[in-house]
């Protein structure tokens, strides 16, 4: 879809991207990752030709872009950039509106387009459509901005650090919005971010820059587990273990639970908790605690004997293993109950599992 | 809205208010000046000495305005203005009694002008109603200054202050202040019109190109530092030499000329719509430049001889002369007006000084368009001119529009000198009125050219205000409100 072919680019002496070769396949989400000055903005810039590549050529869908008229290039790419960059004189909607006017849509058909995408990222238009920038806080404003770029649904999305200037929760949720939204709409996007692990989440290829130049191009997986360098090595950071759990989701890895009910037998529950150190209690379903043989023995029952487990204490199945590890850690615990939107058990994870994942890795040198 | 605990405006306001009464010592302000003719020495009259129970009245309603002003209440800007207007409604109804009185049994020679106190009083409602006007919540700005405004068209349309030597001087010159008031404002209006035609486009240029605002950015500050009488003789041999030379058609062929350049450039510039720095400066950047600078002699000849038929039009529009008409082809430019002295050097001067607050607002509202917003109009696929249109201007408007204001208001007030080179205007009877040593005629030049820029002031603030987007204007407290009500239907 997007192809880098021998691209330079330097201004006068300064040599901003050099030699960068790349490919990014149709429908999927390539972070541009690397420390300031990198050159990842340059190369984004460079598919929509708001910088020109002094060496080499950017393909688009087989066409290399300095033939390809810049506005229409440029209408027929989505672009969200760091500070939004909303116009601060038009509502949300005309915001929206701004490049099918370009197109000359008719109005009813952008009016239309553009209610349709605010409410697809989640944001009510009958509220939202004719709220200013002003009236609108970091987070909406972000969203506003990702709609705009969505506007003529264009096939491609290029986004520079398009949740930085935001604070930490709100961004976790518009990534997550944004993952969603992609998994729907399966765009081509290229984002450049310095967030690693903004990187790991979002990304299908992480391609790590450093000084102009593409220094490991990969899947996160492949990534943090084999940092083709130093440089990369240090730049994923020494929690790349702990980072690349992030990419794993508990429901990928839990394992089935043996219960206990509030009114199992004493003697039974008894003989359950010989072969587990510990069982979970679950009353019609629903998880209420967990028991330990000593507990069970000193109290005669299961009913007098667990002890409850508040429903946040317990994880969910698309909760990554890196939270679930960080909530082990917080409670002191080695394994936690994976409960669903009912409260239901469905799963349990241990430490041992989670070890298992980050093992497999290769010892350096 | 919370106000702070006092208005120092206000108090301001009321002091010299209050200080345009009393009589301490040495310091007796004078409220009428009686002559009995125009020759002789006047004797003043204080206000207690014309109507002592009056002036305490207004004493009084001073020094309550004071009071009030250090008060932190909340109807403090309602009690300000009301205070305030009364005291100019008693001013006025006072100025007439006493004029009435004074002049009773008098000859039409007898000359009674307004003296220092009634300035100071004029000048003190002005400054708080200014600080009244200020507090007040947006809405009911205009409210505040009603009574004032009413108080004064009454007096105009009234004939209550006819027998006051300004009006009586407006009588003596009878047509001559309507013609000269008509040029003045065909001067003013011109020259404005013709310095945003100019300056704006030259700001976005400026804007656009550095290599543009090396130039014009010194340039129109440069003109300022030109005394008005130095442009005027600069500009006589010139503009006589241009008018007796150049003949209508010639002229109209030299602009054609000068034309047909700028147009080659858009087309060749439509042909590669190349942007990024890289190809800025590629081999037809030498050529564009001179293509750019091509144009100007002929553009400047443009503008002179629009500027002169404009202001002819204008002029007889509103009352002076008549209007221009077609001279024929071979007639000189001298028959359209342009010579070495009249209007049009004055029409060139008054443009050049309106250019500076225009091009520099223009510019600085075009600097402070966020870089976001310019960078996501170009990525999202604006051309240039779209973006200018559909981002940079609208949100450089507010600026542009207190540009104009400004260089209105400066315009107006230095159209004065433009009977200097025999333009006419309202600075005519300044001069007679100097000349012949006549206070009230200088005050009926200088009066109306107060009014007029305040006037122009008003109405251009209030253009600004219409003209600010929605999205850029002050928070106000109706629009949460509305946000909410929408939100829940």
């Amino acid at each position: 879809m997007i192809r880098f072919e021998g691209v330079s680019r330097s201004y006068g002496d300064v040599t901003a991207v050099q030699d960068v070769t790349l490919h990014v396949p149709a429908g999927e989400l390539v972070v541009l990752i690397g420390p300031s000055g990198s050159g990842k903005t340059t190369c984004l810039k460079m598919i929509n030709r708001l910088i020109e590549p002094t060496q080499g050529r950017v393909l688009v869908n087989g066409r290399d872009v300095a033939q390809t008229d810049p506005q229409s290039l440029r209408r027929g790419m989505g672009y969200v950039i760091q500070s939004v960059g909303l116009f601060p004189h038009l509502s949300a909607k005309q915001n929206i509106q701004v490049v099918p006017r370009l197109l000359g849509w008719p109005e009813h058909r952008s009016a239309a387009r553009a209610d349709e995408l605010l409410e697809a990222v989640g944001l009510d238009p009958a509220s939202f459509r004719d709220r200013y920038p002003r009236e609108l806080s970091g987070g909406q404003q972000q969203r506003v901005g990702v709609a705009r770029a969505l506007a003529v649904d264009p096939p491609i999305l290029l986004m520079d650090e398009p949740f930085g200037a935001v604070d930490p929760l709100t961004r976790e949720h518009l990534q997550d919005e944004f993952l969603e939204l992609q998994r729907r709409l399966r765009k081509t996007v290229v984002l450049v971010t310095h967030d690693m692990k903004e990187a790991v989440k979002m990304a299908d290829r992480i391609c790590v820059m450093n000084r102009g130049r593409i220094e490991q191009y990969a899947t996160p997986e492949e990534l943090l587990q084999n940092p083709g360098n130093r440089f990369v090595r240090q730049f994923v950071g020494s929690d790349r273990a702990l980072t690349r759990l992030s990419r794993v989701v508990v429901g990928d890895m839990m394992l089935p639970a043996a219960t206990l009910t509030l009114h199992t037998p004493a003697a039974q529950a008894e003989q359950a908790l010989g072969e587990h150190a510990s069982m979970y209690v679950s009353d019609g379903g629903v998880l209420v605690g967990w028991i330990m043989l000593q507990a069970l023995l000193e109290s005669g029952s299961v009913e007098a004997g667990y002890t409850a487990l508040a429903p946040h204490h317990a994880l969910s199945r698309t909760e990554s293993v890196r939270e679930a590890l960080s909530q082990m850690i917080e409670l002191g615990v080695a394994n936690l109950p994976v409960i669903d939107d009912t409260g239901a058990l469905v799963g349990q994870l241990g430490l041992e599992q989670v070890v298992t994942l980050t093992g497999t890795e290769k010892r350096p040198e | 809205m919370s106000l702070p605990p006092r208005s120092l405006v206000a108090l301001l306001g009321s002091a010299v208010g209050a200080l345009a009464l009393v009589e301490l010592g040495p310091w007796r302000p004078g409220w009428l000046l009686f002559k009995a003719n125009r020759l002789v020495l006047g004797e003043a009259h204080s206000a207690f000495s014309l109507e002592p129970l009056a002036a305490l009245v207004l004493l009084g309603l001073w020094l309550a305005a004071a009071a009030v002003a250090l008060a932190p209440w909340r109807s403090r800007p309602w009690l300000l203005a009301l205070l305030a207007s009364a005291a100019f409604v008693l001013t006025l109804l006072l100025v007439a009694g006493a004029t009435r009185e004074l002049t009773q049994g008098e000859p039409l020679s007898a000359r009674v002008s307004l003296e220092g106190g009634v300035w100071l009083t004029l000048l003190a409602t002005y400054v708080t109603l200014f600080g009244a006007v200020s507090e007040a919540p947006r809405r009911f700005r205009a409210l505040l200054v009603a009574p004032v405004l009413a108080a004064f068209i009454w007096l105009a349309l009234s004939g209550a202050l006819s027998e006051l030597g300004i009006v009586r001087e407006l009588v003596n010159q009878g047509g001559d202040f309507r013609a000269e008031l008509a040029r003045h404002l065909a001067l003013s209006g011109t020259s404005l019109l013709l310095a945003a035609l100019i300056g704006v486009p030259a700001a976005v240029a400026s804007w656009r190109s550095s290599s543009v605002a090396r130039w014009v950015l010194p340039g129109a500050g440069l003109v300022q530092t030109l005394p008005s009488l130095a442009l005027f003789g600069l500009l006589i041999a010139p503009l006589a030499q241009l008018g007796r030379t150049l003949t209508v058609g010639t002229a109209l062929l030299v602009v054609l000329a000068g034309l047909v350049p700028v147009v080659a450039l858009l087309v060749l510039r439509r042909g590669r719509r190349l942007e990024a720095s890289g190809a800025a400066a590629g081999p037809w950047q030498p050529v564009s430049t001179v293509l750019k600078l091509l144009p100007v002699a002929p553009g400047a000849l443009l503008a002179v001889m629009l500027a002169v038929v404009i202001n002819g039009v204008l002029a007889a529009f509103l009352g002076a002369g008549s209007a221009p008409t077609w001279p024929g082809w071979r007639e000189p430019l001298t028959v359209l007006g342009v010579r070495g002295i009249g209007s049009a050097p004055a029409l060139i001067a008054l443009t050049l000084y309106a250019l500076l607050p225009i091009v520099r607002n223009t510019y600085t509202g075009l600097s402070s368009v966020p870089k976001a917003a310019t960078e996501a109009g170009r990525g999202m696929g604006m051309s240039p001119w779209q973006l200018l249109l559909r981002v940079e201007l609208p949100l450089a408007l507010p600026l542009v529009i207190e540009g104009l204001r400004a260089a209105t208001v400066l315009t107006i007030g230095t159209t004065t000198v433009a009977y200097l080179i025999g333009a006419g205007g309202l600075g005519v009877f300044i001069q007679r009125g100097i000349d012949q040593v006549v206070p009230d005629l200088v005050l009926l030049g200088a009066v109306p050219i107060i009014l007029l820029a305040l006037i122009a002031d008003a109405l251009l603030r209030g253009l600004g205000g219409l003209l600010t987007p929605r999205g850029l204007r002050e928070p106000q407290a109706e629009v949460l409100p509305r946000a909410r009500a929408t939100a829940t239907t």
